[in-house]
């Protein structure tokens, strides 16, 4: 037995249970958090894998395009069909049971599932009807306290297995990574209705195959061969590395090579932790707090920027609408804000005396700094952090309507440490020479900040496309990554081409041939229509 | 002016829902929100020289809301944890909260509290302590004022407002509140963390086993489930309103029965 032999299983198709909507009530699945509009024929609704399974054989056989949705929250496109059918996962959404082994406890879902799922479990212990997937593991986890899957890509409504599929990471990857560390086994069905049972740490490349076993069949997967910057956050293109392993191939693939039916996470034991936000007078000296963040040690588990331009626009809808309404007044304005979070323990007077003196310096003070331990109030700064991309979706919601074909502008840049300066000084430089109207937040601890455009009219839109393409060419050069956790999706395509050369994605085209012949699978997603 | 504040930590219910009228335990706790408005009204009316002494009984985790008091303005706290307080009903509670005013704080001007806790919503606590310390008492109140050696307190009823003025030893709860929550700073947490927070057992207080926790409740909570309405609605029609009239009459009369 080799090392990257990948069994493939070959269940019995059955479509009959599988629901199929059509006429208007396609309408509900042409879109998602992007905006973008799609078209399709049908909507297919499986209920387990073996419907996925035979959606995809038989979309196989008939040559029929199929867009993998689920919750609809990707801001790239990736849900959004055009043409052909809906496989919509909607039906798989049961949290199954929980396990352990060697590494600790997981919790095995299925794709639909959402992180708030995962979290009423395992926060309030709601853990009736899941089953044992080793002895006695529901009894052992109740009895070894409060565990919790440490990857928090902010949208709490969004699938699992769309975090899976396109390595979502989120503020919490600051010290936890991104979803991709977490998966333990994923079984995923491929485009000719065949399934994949992969267990991490099982089936590893073989210069740069796998075999693919099959019905007494073999054939040999060949990966890409380029090198995959791993250096950033990147969810931009087929990951691939030396000797790796299979699973990986699947995660961050955008479901242009299989659909994720079942996923394993790893948990770890919850910790008690101290949520800040600190408020300071302007842009640099909230920068400066987060230097000074990075350095230390056993540091926070996230690191979270608001910009001014930020804080002005959550003031304004806080006087005019209902978002944010449940936060207090800010105690600095005009400012920017940090969030970040410490280990609530022995260390955290003197710790925080240290980021007292360093605010004092920066024209701020810890009186100026909320912060929150129970869990509701930690929960209110999530919300509040979230509330921020969601003003932006209504903002460009309601130009929408007087716009049709404009859809969200927005970057998902990151870049090395060492080039964060020189990208933030041309986020500055870019910005400012277009006129538009911006706001930045996001992950500046893994610098990899959100920068999302204000656009008003067609004239804006078409500004605003130029200047995001101006700023991911800039990211690249400096080693970094135009699409660090949304994925490619349809909107991003045009950015592959600036990370890799004719080559490597004719190397990502091949790859596809092998798994999907027929080119069905999510077909305008990341790499674009067949070739 | 010392002000005692007695509140409760309490399932967080804004998250974990309910199933058939109960509360889910286990899951995160917060401070109640009613105290938490007792406690808004009690840190706003505080001025320099006044204390406000933040009380719970509650398991080792209530000390986290009592921690939320510190932090809010509250200058010092009481937290009563011994296994013997556990399952006390409202009559053992009051006693018990009580019993440690008696003892500790006796020369108090005010005690406030929440209305109702959100997992019982007995709301028998506050009028059973003012009666245990003899003092008169407000309910329902959702503004507080402070006045000549005295404080103001507004309710609501049967759509009339109600203006009292309390004079010092009073107790007042306190229903409604500002919905927006405050948020402590790095310093407010810092500092809590050095105030007094005493932790008293039964023993600490002169009182018996038997008068609190389980041993010393009168009641048993055996059930508690949701009322539904069987009775089905009737429909009159407006432009028949003396028939209306009648018929409402002759139900009314016929339910009185």
């Amino acid at each position: 037995m080799t090392r990257n032999r990948l069994t493939l299983e070959t269940p019995n198709h059955d479509l009959s249970k599988v629901r199929v909507l059509d006429g208007s009530a396609v309408d509900a699945y042409l879109q998602d958090e992007s905006k973008l509009t799609g078209f399709a024929e049908k909507v297919l609704v499986p209920s387990d894998e073996n419907g996925i399974s035979s959606v995809l054989n038989h979309a196989t056989g008939n040559d029929v395009p199929v867009t993998i949705a689920a919750r609809r929250t990707g801001v790239v496109g990736g849900a959004v069909p055009e043409g052909g059918v809906v496989l919509s996962l909607e039906y798989m959404d049961k949290v199954v049971g929980i396990g352990e082994d060697d590494d600790g406890f997981y919790i095995q879902v299925e794709p639909n599932v959402t992180l708030r799922q995962i979290d009423d479990v395992l926060r309030y212990g709601r853990y009736e009807g899941l089953e044992d997937l080793t002895a006695n593991a529901v009894s052992r986890l109740k009895n070894m306290g409060r565990h919790l899957y440490p990857v928090d890509p902010t949208e709490s409504n969004a699938s699992l297995g769309a975090n899976a599929a396109c390595n979502s990471s989120g503020s919490r990857s600051y010290r936890h990574g991104p979803t991709r560390d977490w998966i333990r086994r994923l079984r995923v069905v491929l485009a000719d209705g065949s399934v994949l049972d992969i267990k991490r740490g099982e089936v590893f490349a073989e210069n740069g195959t796998f075999i693919l076993d099959g019905a007494g069949k073999e054939r040999v997967l060949t990966i890409p061969s380029y090198e995959f910057n791993n250096g950033v956050k990147n969810s931009a293109g087929i990951f691939v590395t030396e000797g790796m392993d299979a699973i990986d191939l699947f995660i961050g693939s955008e479901g242009i090579l299989g659909v994720i039916s079942l996923l394993e996470l790893r948990l770890i034991p919850w910790r008690p932790m101290l949520s800040c936000m600190a408020f300071l007078p302007d842009d640099d000296a909230a920068l400066g707090l987060i230097d000074h963040l990075k350095t230390l040690e056993d540091g926070p588990e996230l690191i979270e920027f608001i910009d001014a331009n930020g804080i002005r626009m959550i003031k304004e809808e806080r006087e005019e609408g209902c978002l944010f309404s449940n936060m207090p007044e800010f105690p600095l304005f005009p400012s920017a804000a940090v969030m970040f979070d410490l280990p609530l323990d022995d260390s955290i007077e003197p710790r925080m005396e240290e980021i007292g003196t360093l605010l004092n310096s920066l024209g701020s003070n810890l009186g100026n700094t909320w912060c929150a331990h129970e869990e509701r109030e930690r929960e209110r700064f999530r919300s509040f952090r979230h509330a921020i991309p969601e003003a932006v979706f209504s903002y460009i919601a309601s130009r929408k309507l007087h716009h049709p074909q404009m859809h969200k502008m927005g970057t998902d840049i990151s870049v090395p440490e060492e080039s964060s300066g020189e990208m933030m000084a041309y986020y500055r430089k870019t910005i400012s020479s277009s006129g538009l109207k911006a706001v930045m937040f996001g992950h500046l601890g893994d610098n990899h900040p959100h920068l999302e455009l204000l656009i008003e009219d067609m004239d804006d839109y078409a500004k605003a496309d130029n200047l995001c393409h101006d700023l991911a060419r800039a990211a690249v050069r400096l080693g970094g990554c135009p699409s660090a956790e949304h994925g490619v999706g349809r909107l991003k395509r045009g950015y592959l081409g600036m990370m890799y050369d004719e080559s490597q994605i004719e190397e990502m085209l091949g790859l596809k041939r092998q798994l999907d012949r027929n080119w069905v699978l999510n077909p305008r997603v990341m790499l674009g229509a067949r070739r | 002016m010392k002000i005692l504040l007695m509140v409760k930590q309490v399932p967080d219910v804004s998250v974990s829902g309910m199933e058939d009228g109960k509360v889910p335990r286990g899951g995160p706790s917060v401070l109640n929100p009613q105290c938490e408005y007792a406690l808004d009204a009690a840190t706003l009316l505080k001025s320099e020289g006044d204390e406000v002494i933040a009380i719970c009984m509650g398991p080792p985790s209530a000390r986290e809301s009592l921690f939320r008091c510190l932090e809010l303005g509250a200058d010092r706290a009481y937290h009563l944890c011994d296994p013997d307080f556990a399952g006390s009903d409202v009559w053992a509670t009051a006693k018990t909260l009580s019993r440690l005013v008696l003892e500790r704080e006796s020369d108090f001007d005010y005690v406030f509290c929440g209305q109702k806790a959100a997992d019982s919503e007995t709301g028998q606590v506050p009028t059973m302590v003012a009666e245990l310390l003899g003092v008169p008492q407000v309910g329902a109140c959702y503004r507080l004022a402070k006045g000549t050696g005295s404080v103001h307190a507004w309710r609501e009823r049967s759509g009339r407002i109600e203006r009292y003025e309390l004079g010092p030893r009073a107790l007042v709860a306190v229903e409604r509140g500002c919905n927006v929550h405050r948020l402590p700073s790095v310093s407010d947490f810092l500092n809590a963390r050095r105030k007094e927070l005493t932790v008293l057992t039964r023993q600490d207080l002169s009182i018996n086993r038997d008068e609190c926790g389980l041993k010393g409740s009168h009641t048993v909570v055996r059930n508690i489930h949701f009322l539904s309405s069987s009775r089905e609605g009737i429909k009159l029609h407006l432009d028949d309103t003396s028939c209306a009239i009648d018929t409402v009459l002759r139900s009314v009369r016929r339910r009185g029965q």
